[in-house]
C-alpha cells in the first residue's frame, strides 16, 4: 500500500491546519461504517495536503481499514474520479493520507471504504477549495550550462576566422593597386594595359558579406523548444495559418449551434456527425471499421443516455459537459426513427 | 650548366603547352565527361519531378550514396590542404610543382562534394530555408558554415599564389590566345608586374591563408564527421570520428592528387617536374596516413569489440562476415596495407606502385565511406528486420555524374589557368643553382663530382635545409 | 434580402459541389502520367480556372455574410475583430472545406463514400445563409482562442504535460480481434499517413524468457529530443505541452532527424505520397500534419488538437483493450477512455519504464511491463495481422513504398 503512514495521536492534536468538519454525516450504510474526515478547507496548488479519515464500525474506531482518497476531474471528454491516495486506518481508526494538489478545481472530494472487507460503503464526501498560483508544476530537466561555453564563442571563432579571410582577400585588392601605382609611376610596358584590381574588390566584399551573413544567421536561430515556464516563445500561429487566413478547427467535435434547423431528425443527424459519431459508426450509423451499426437498432432513450455517457465495450464515454442530454435525445431520435430510406 | 633563364623559358613552354595546344583526344575525352554529367542531369530530372522514389533509400536506411559522395569529395578535398599548406609552412622544397593541381583538386571536390548535400535533399527548392531559419546548434549548420568557409578559403588560397603565373600568362599569351582567356587573364592578374610591394601584399595574404587554412581544414571533415557522430547509433556515435574522417580525408586527398598528377604528367609530358622523387614522397605520405588510419581503425574496433552490446554485434558481423564483409576487408587489406607494403618493399616503390596504391586508396576510401553511412543506418534500432539497400540507377548515375564533373571541371581548368606555380618553381631553381654554386667554390671537387648533378632529379629532391620564402 | 440568400443558397448548392469535383478531375488529368503532356496542360488549367472561380466565389459568398450579420443580428456587432484579423479570426462556419470534411468524420473516411459529401456540404451552405452565422461566430472566437492561440491548460492556467501510458499486458497485438492493430489502422485512418507509415507501429519484441510481447510504438516524444537537437531549420521542434511536432511546409527533407532518432520513429514522404484525393481538403497544421508533402519527414503528433477538442487520439479511441492511456503531467491524470487515473501512481505501481532510458531522451511516453496476459495472450501465439492501407488504389498520381 502506497503512502501508508501511520498517524500519531499527537499528530492529529498539532496539524493546526486542518479543520475537522464533521463526523459521520452519512451514515447511509447498513453495514455499520462510519467515515469521519479532518481535512483542510483550502489548499494551494503544489502544496502536501494531509487529510484525515477516521474509520468506525458501530462506533467502534476500526483497525486495518483500507480508505482511498478520490476526486473528481476531467479530460479529453472523459470525466471521471481519480484516487489520489489511499491508506489503511491504525488501532484508534485513523488513516493519514497526503498528496500533491495538481488539480486546478478538486470538485466532490470522495473518501471510501476499500477493503478488506467486501462491503458497499457510502463515501464520505467533502470539498477542498483550490487557490491557484499558476507556476508549472511539471519541469523538464534542464542540462548542464558552462559559463561562457556557449554560442557567443562560437560567434567569436567564426568572425575571426573570416576576418582574417577577409583580409587576405583584402592583400590582393592592395597587389592590384600597387601595380597600377607602378606602372603609371615607371613607363614600363606591360603586354596588357587594361588589368585592374576589381575582381580582387568582388572577392573582398563577397567575404565580408558571407561572413556578416553567417553571423546573422548565428543570430537569428529560431528557437526550437517551447519552454513551458515562458510560453509566450511558443505561438501556433506562424505555422497554423500558413496557406489559410482561417485556423483549423481539429478533427473531433463541430459546432453544435448548426443543428437548429427546426427539423429534429435533421438536427440529431447533424449532431451525429459534428459529436464523431461516425467516426466510429459509420456515415448515417451503418456501422464501420470500429463501431457497430446503430440506425434503427438503439433501444430505450434511457439505455441508450446511459450507453452515451458511460460507453460500453471499447466506447469512450461522453460526459455531461461534451455531450448535453437533449443532444443526446436529438441523435437517439434519429437513430430510432432516421431510416427514411 | 643550364643557366636559370633558359630553364626558365622551358618551364614555361611546357606550362603554356596545354593552353595552346589541344588534340582531338581532348574534344573527345570533353564530349565522354559532358554526356555522363548529362546522364547524370536526366536523371536528377526524374528525381526532382518524382521525389526521392526514384532512389533505393528507404526509412529504415534514409542515407546512401548520396551522402557517402559527399563525404568522398569533401574528403579528397583535402589534398590542397595538406601538399599547398602544410608543406608550405614547412618549407618542404619539393611541393612547387604539385601545389596548383592539389588546390584546384580542393576547389572543385569541394564543389562537387557541396552540391550533393543539395541533391541528397528533399525539397532542394527550399535550400534558403538554411539561411532564413538556420539553427546553429545543428550539425547540418556546422557544416553548412564549416564548408562555406572552406570553399571561400581555398578558392582564396588557390588564387592568390597563381596571381605572378596570371601575369606571366597575360603577357605571354596575349596573341596566342582568344579574347575570352585574353579577358580572363587581365583580369585574374590584377596588374600584377611583379614589384617587390605586390610581392610583399601577395606573401601576406599566401602566409596569412597557409596558416588558417589548416584549422579551417581540420575542423571541416570533423564536423562532417558530427554529422553521423552526434546521432545515438552504434558504430556513428564514437568520440574517434572526428580523427578518422581527418585522416582518411587526407589519405584519399594524397591519393587523387597522385592520381591527377600522374596522368597531367602522361598526358603533357611534364616528367622534368613531375619526378619520380614528387611521386614517392606522396607515397611516403600515403604510407603514414595509411599507417595512422590502420592504428585509428584498431582504436575503434577493439574498444567497441571488448563491450560488444547487442547492436555492436550486429555492426560487427555485417562488417567482418556478412553483407558488407568485402567491402571491408578490401579496405583493410587494399587499402590500408596494401599501400603500406608497397611503399615500404623498395622494389615497388617506384612511379607505378604509388599510383597503384594511389588507385587502391582512392576505391577503398570511397567503399569506406560507404559502409559507415549504410551499416550505422542498418543497425536495428528497435525489433524489426534490418532493411537492405544498394543504389538505384538513378543514383550510381548521378555517382558518376559527380565524378565527371570533378574530372570536367579539371579537364578544363587545365586549358586556362597555369598548372605549374611557375614562379616558386622558378624561385626553387635559383635557390638551387645558387647552392650548387656556392658548394662548387666550397667543396672539394672530387665531392662535387659524387654529389648532385644539374637537372630535374636533383632539383625536387635536394633536402635544402634552410630556403627563405623567397 | 431574403430572395437573394435564397438565391445564393441554390447556387451554392448545385453549382460548388459540381464544380470541385470537376477540378478534382481536372486536376487528375493534369497529374495523370499516362495521358499526353497536351491534355495534362489542359486539364491543369482547366483546374486552375475552376479553383479561381471557387475561390472568387467563396470571397463573395463571405462578403455577403458579413453583410447579412451587421443587417440581421445585432449581437454580431459585439465581436470588434475584423474578419481577417490573425489575432481573432472568426470562423465563417459552412463555407470551410475542413468543415465539410469534419462532418463526415474525419477520423473513418476510409469509410465514408464521398458521394455523401456534397449532401452535408450543402446543408452546412444552408445553415449559414439562414442566419446562422451570428451564433456560430461567436462561439468559435472563444473556442479558437482557447484552443490554437495558447497550448491546452489546466483550468487555471497552468500548460497541459501531455504523456502516453501504454499497458503492455493488455496489448495482445490485436491477435484477439483478428485485425491489424487497431491503434494504427485507425491512426492510419484518421491521419491519411501514406503507405508504409506507422506512426504507431506495433513492435513485436522477444521476451527473455521466449516468447514474445507486442509494443505499440508511437513517437516517444522525447523531453529532450534528438531529432530537435540536429534539425537545421527548426521545422521540427517541442512545444510547451512537451510534445514534438514537425512543420512539414518548412522541413527540407535532409533526413538528418531520422538517423538521430534512436527509436526509428520517423518516416519520409519518399515519393508523392499515397493519400485518398479527400485529404487534399484538409488545411495543412503540424498538429495533425495532413495533407502529406512529398520530400518532408512526418511522424506521430499525439494529437493534441483532438485532446484540445475533447477528443482523444485515434490510438486511444480504437484501443479495444483500453491499454493506452493519454494523460496530463501537469494534473497528473491519464485515461484510457473509460476510466481516469492518477498518472505517476498507474506508472509507479506498475513498474512503468520508458524505452532506452539510458539515452537520456527522456520520453514522454511510458510502458508497463507486460505480454498481453490481461487479455489473455499466450506469450507463446507469435504474430500479428499486418496493417493496411485502405485508400490505396484511390490515391491518384501517387506512388507507395516499403519501408
Amino acid at each position: 500500500m502506497r503512502h501508508m503512514r501511520r498517524a500519531l495521536a499527537g499528530a492529529l492534536m498539532s496539524a493546526t491546519a486542518v479543520i475537522v468538519l464533521g463526523f459521520g454525516s452519512g451514515p447511509v450504510l447498513a453495514a455499520e461504517i462510519g467515515i469521519a474526515v479532518g481535512a483542510p478547507e483550502s489548499a494551494t496548488v503544489g502544496d502536501d495536503v494531509e487529510v484525515k479519515a477516521i474509520v468506525t464500525s458501530d462506533d467502534e474506531p476500526l483497525e486495518g481499514a483500507v480508505v482511498a482518497l478520490s476526486y473528481s476531474t476531467s479530460l479529453a471528454g472523459v470525466a471521471g474520479r481519480v484516487e489520489l491516495v489511499s491508506a489503511v486506518t491504525d488501532a484508534e481508526g485513523i488513516a493519514v493520507m497526503t498528496y500533491e494538489q495538481r488539480a486546478a478545481d478538486n470538485g466532490e472530494m470522495h473518501i471510501e471504504y476499500v477493503g478488506p472487507e467486501d462491503i458497499d460503503a457510502a463515501p464520505f464526501i467533502f470539498t477542498i477549495a483550490v487557490e491557484n498560483e499558476q507556476h508549472q508544476l511539471y519541469a523538464p530537466i534542464s542540462g548542464i550550462k558552462i559559463p561562457l561555453l556557449n554560442g557567443t564563442l562560437v560567434i567569436a571563432v567564426i568572425a575571426g576566422v573570416w576576418s582574417m579571410i577577409a583580409f587576405s582577400a583584402y592583400q590582393l585588392v592592395r597587389v592590384g593597386r600597387a601595380g597600377k601605382g607602378e606602372r603609371s609611376a615607371s613607363s614600363v610596358a606591360v603586354a596588357s594595359e587594361q588589368g585592374s584590381a576589381w575582381i580582387a574588390t568582388i572577392l573582398t566584399i563577397a567575404t565580408l558579406i558571407t561572413a556578416v551573413g553567417m553571423v546573422i544567421v548565428f543570430l537569428r536561430t529560431p528557437l526550437a523548444s517551447g519552454d513551458p515556464l515562458q510560453p509566450e516563445r511558443y505561438d501556433r500561429s506562424p505555422i497554423a495559418f500558413i496557406e489559410s487566413d482561417l485556423p483549423y478547427e481539429g478533427t473531433g467535435l463541430a459546432e453544435a449551434s448548426l443543428a437548429e434547423t427546426g427539423d429534429s431528425l435533421a438536427d440529431g443527424e447533424m449532431l451525429y456527425f459534428q459529436y464523431g459519431c461516425a467516426s466510429c459508426h459509420g456515415l448515417s450509423g451503418i456501422g464501420a471499421v470500429v463501431g457497430p451499426g446503430l440506425l434503427g437498432e438503439v433501444g430505450s432513450l434511457g439505455g441508450f443516455l446511459e450507453d452515451v455517457r458511460e460507453g460500453p465495450n471499447e466506447m469512450p464515454g461522453y460526459a455531461a459537459g461534451v455531450l448535453s442530454d437533449d443532444d443526446i435525445e436529438l441523435i437517439h431520435r434519429f437513430l430510432k426513427e432516421g431510416d427514411r430510406g | 650548366m643550364e643557366s636559370v633563364i633558359r630553364w626558365r623559358e622551358r618551364l614555361i613552354a611546357k606550362t603554356t603547352k596545354p593552353t595552346l595546344r589541344t588534340t582531338a583526344w581532348y574534344w573527345v575525352w570533353l564530349s565522354f565527361l559532358v554526356s555522363v554529367m548529362a546522364i547524370g542531369v536526366y536523371s536528377y530530372s526524374t528525381q526532382w519531378r518524382d521525389g526521392l522514389i526514384v532512389t533505393n533509400m528507404r526509412d529504415r536506411i534514409s542515407w546512401g550514396l548520396y551522402i557517402s559522395a559527399f563525404v568522398f569529395f569533401i574528403g579528397i578535398s583535402h589534398a590542397g590542404t595538406l601538399i599547398s599548406a602544410i608543406l608550405r609552412a614547412s618549407k618542404a622544397r619539393w611541393r612547387a610543382p604539385v601545389t596548383r593541381t592539389a588546390e584546384f583538386i580542393t576547389a572543385f571536390s569541394l564543389l562537387i562534394g557541396a552540391s550533393f548535400v543539395v541533391i541528397d535533399m528533399g525539397r532542394p527548392e527550399r535550400i534558403f530555408n538554411v539561411y532564413l531559419f538556420g539553427r546553429w546548434q545543428s550539425p547540418i549548420m556546422w557544416d553548412v558554415m564549416a564548408i562555406t568557409t572552406y570553399l571561400t578559403a581555398s578558392l582564396i588560397y588557390l588564387y592568390a599564389p597563381m596571381i605572378p603565373d596570371l601575369g606571366l600568362f597575360r603577357d605571354r599569351l596575349a596573341d596566342e590566345v582568344g579574347p575570352v582567356r585574353n579577358w580572363i587573364y587581365r583580369t585574374l592578374a590584377l596588374d600584377w608586374i611583379g614589384t617587390p610591394t605586390q610581392f610583399k601584399y601577395l606573401g601576406k595574404a599566401i602566409t596569412l591563408m597557409m596558416l588558417i587554412i589548416i584549422p579551417i581544414a581540420v575542423s571541416v571533415h570533423t564536423v562532417v564527421s558530427w554529422i553521423f557522430g552526434m546521432t545515438l547509433r552504434v558504430g556513428w556515435n564514437t568520440t574517434i570520428f572526428g580523427v578518422l574522417f581527418v585522416a582518411g580525408a587526407i589519405f584519399s586527398g594524397i591519393a587523387t592528387l597522385v592520381i591527377v598528377l600522374a596522368v597531367l604528367r602522361r598526358i603533357y609530358h611534364w616528367e622534368e617536374y613531375l619526378t619520380p622523387k614528387h611521386f614517392i614522397y606522396l607515397g611516403y605520405l600515403l604510407a603514414a596516413f595509411a599507417a595512422v588510419m590502420i592504428y585509428v581503425n584498431i582504436s575503434e574496433f577493439v574498444t567497441t569489440g571488448f563491450k560488444l552490446e547487442e547492436a555492436g554485434e550486429f555492426a560487427f558481423r555485417q562488417l567482418f562476415l556478412e553483407d558488407f564483409s568485402v567491402m571491408f576487408w578490401f579496405y583493410i587489406i587494399g587499402g590500408l596495407i596494401t599501400p603500406l607494403v608497397l611503399m615500404v618493399v623498395p622494389k615497388t616503390r617506384t612511379i607505378a606502385g604509388v599510383v597503384t596504391a594511389a588507385v587502391l586508396v582512392v576505391i577503398a576510401m570511397f567503399l569506406e565511406r560507404y559502409f559507415i553511412v549504410v551499416t550505422g543506418l542498418r543497425v536495428p534500432l528497435m525489433p524489426y528486420e534490418p532493411a537492405n539497400y544498394f543504389p538505384s540507377m538513378v543514383e550510381w548515375s548521378i555517382f558518376a555524374a559527380g565524378l565527371a564533373g570533378f574530372a570536367l571541371l579539371i579537364t578544363i581548368a587545365v586549358k586556362i589557368f597555369p598548372m605549374f606555380a611557375v614562379w616558386e618553381m622558378v624561385e626553387e631553381r635559383e635557390q638551387q643553382v645558387a647552392l650548387e654554386i656556392a658548394q662548387s667554390i666550397l667543396v672539394d671537387e672530387d665531392m662535387r663530382d659524387d654529389g648532385e648533378t644539374s637537372g630535374a632529379g636533383a632539383l625536387a629532391g635536394s633536402p635544402i635545409p634552410e630556403g627563405g620564402a623567397r | 434580402m431574403r430572395e437573394t440568400t435564397h438565391d445564393q443558397r441554390k447556387q451554392a448548392l448545385t453549382s460548388g459541389p459540381v464544380l470541385a469535383v470537376l477540378a478534382v478531375g481536372a486536376a487528375a488529368v493534369a497529374a495523370a502520367p499516362a495521358l499526353s503532356p497536351a491534355l495534362r496542360v489542359v486539364g491543369g488549367l482547366i483546374a486552375l480556372a475552376i479553383v479561381l472561380v471557387l475561390l472568387s466565389a467563396r470571397q463573395r459568398r463571405r462578403s455577403q455574410i458579413e453583410t447579412n450579420s451587421i443587417d440581421d443580428t445585432a449581437h454580431m456587432l459585439s465581436i470588434d475583430a475584423p474578419v481577417e484579423s490573425l489575432e481573432t479570426p472568426i470562423k465563417i462556419v459552412g463555407v470551410e472545406r475542413r468543415a465539410a470534411l469534419k462532418m463526415v468524420g474525419f477520423g473513418a473516411l476510409g469509410a465514408v463514400p464521398m458521394m455523401a459529401a456534397p449532401r452535408l456540404m450543402d446543408q452546412l451552405v444552408a445553415n449559414v445563409i439562414t442566419g446562422k452565422t451570428g451564433s456560430a461566430t461567436t462561439k468559435t472566437l472563444s473556442l479558437h482562442d482557447q484552443a490554437f492561440q495558447d497550448p491546452a491548460l489546466t483550468k487555471d492556467g497552468r500548460i497541459r504535460q501531455w504523456t502516453m501510458i501504454i499497458d503492455l499486458r493488455r496489448c495482445d497485438g490485436c491477435q484477439s480481434q483478428g485485425t491489424a492493430p487497431q491503434c494504427t489502422t485507425s491512426c492510419i485512418e484518421g491521419h491519411f499517413a501514406p503507405e508504409p507509415m506507422e506512426w504507431i507501429e506495433v513492435y513485436e519484441a522477444e521476451l527473455p524468457g521466449g516468447g514474445t510481447q507486442f509494443i505499440p510504438t508511437p513517437c516517444q516524444q522525447c523531453e529532450d529530443p534528438p531529432c530537435v537537437k540536429v534539425c537545421p531549420v527548426g521545422a521540427t521542434f517541442s512545444t510547451p505541452e512537451g510534445t514534438v511536432l514537425i512543420d512539414q511546409g518548412r522541413c527540407i527533407g535532409c533526413r538528418i532527424c531520422m538517423a538521430a532518432c534512436p527509436y526509428d520513429r520517423r518516416f519520409f514522404n519518399w515519393g508523392n505520397p499515397p493519400i485518398p484525393p479527400e485529404a487534399a481538403f484538409a488545411d495543412y497544421h503540424p498538429d495533425h500534419q495532413t495533407p502529406s508533402i512529398r520530400g518532408t519527414v512526418m511522424k506521430c503528433d499525439f494529437c493534441p488538437d483532438m485532446v484540445r477538442d475533447g477528443t482523444l487520439p485515434f490510438c486511444i479511441q480504437a484501443c479495444p483493450n483500453d491499454a493506452i492511456y493519454y494523460g496530463d503531467l501537469e494534473e497528473d491524470i491519464a485515461t484510457n477512455g473509460r476510466t481516469i487515473v492518477k498518472a505517476t501512481a498507474l506508472i509507479d505501481d506498475n513498474n512503468g519504464y520508458r524505452l532506452k532510458e539510458h539515452l537520456g531522451t527522456e520520453p514522454r511516453v511510458f510502458y508497463i511491463p507486460g505480454h498481453g496476459e490481461d487479455v489473455g495472450r499466450d506469450p507463446h501465439t507469435e504474430g500479428r495481422v499486418e496493417t493496411e492501407w485502405p485508400w490505396v488504389e484511390r490515391a491518384e498520381g501517387a506512388a507507395s513504398w516499403s519501408r
